[in-house]
């Protein structure tokens, strides 16, 4: 039980970031033509539809963890971004983001991996409620 | 320095500033899932992160190299840390320092030339 709800809450929080990462695509066409221009407007609309969707997931999503924790997760862009502009912009990778996201990776590894040890508490409970400290007390 | 550099900074706060917002909104009940999203806190919140976002489009045009942009982006992880210290009450452990430290310097090295 405790498994199935951390895996949907960390399931939503990759799938909005996923999302997220969509936006960074879209704002790169839309940077790329005139300022007020129809297709301009047109991708920053479409910017507009995606962040709305990202908007009601996330506000759910934050319910069960740290926001530091649950931000910095925002991370995993780059290896969409990576993604995208392999699919999309037929860029080349170089090694050094090959290196890059998998130091990002191993970031978002360690802060994801909350132990007791460093007195911390983990960044997620079971019930989905804000954390709390060795002394029981909410850290929200 | 660069004048999209000083845009990106203010775009940041800007954007963790509204997290901040959206949390504390997250955190309070609600009658109904309506309320839920149209509150003070959850517009003004993404209020600002549009504006953020406006302002990180114009700032794409600053920059020769779209790379250094997710690079001043990396900034607002160690923001949105040191708000929720102070909002929030959420620890600063090591384990936290470490993750965002990784994460920016990997940030860094992916966007080496």
């Amino acid at each position: 039980m405790k498994k199935k709800a951390d895996l949907k809450a960390w399931l939503m929080l990759e799938f909005v970031f996923f999302l997220y990462s969509l936006t960074s695509v879209l704002s790169k066409y839309s940077s790329a033509s005139d300022p007020l221009s129809v297709r301009f407007l047109l991708f920053y609309g479409l910017i507009v539809v995606v962040l709305g969707i990202y908007a009601l997931l996330w506000q759910q999503v934050i319910k069960h963890f740290e926001l530091t924790v649950a931000y910095a997760n925002k991370a995993v862009c780059l290896l969409w971004a990576l993604i995208w502009s392999l699919v999309l912009f037929h860029d080349r990778i170089k090694p050094n983001h090959v290196i890059g996201i998998a130091i990002v990776m191993a970031g978002i590894y360690v802060l994801n991996s909350g132990g007791k040890k460093d007195g911390d508490g983990p960044a997620l409970k079971d019930d989905g409620s804000a954390p709390e400290t060795e002394d029981g007390e909410v850290n929200a | 320095m660069n004048p999209y550099i000083l845009l990106m900074i203010l775009s940041q706060f800007i954007a963790s500033f509204s997290q901040i917002l959206l949390k504390k909104s997250s955190e309070k009940e609600y009658p109904n899932r309506i309320r839920e999203y149209l509150n003070v806190l959850v517009i003004v919140g993404y209020g600002m992160m549009f504006i953020s976002l406006f302002l990180t489009m114009i700032a794409y045009k600053g920059f020769e190299n779209f790379a250094a942009v997710p690079v001043l982006e990396s900034m607002g992880y160690i923001i949105v840390m040191l708000l929720s210290r102070i909002f929030f009450k959420e620890s600063i452990t090591a384990r936290k320092g470490l993750g965002i430290a990784l994460i920016i310097g990997g940030i860094i090295v992916y966007s080496m030339v």
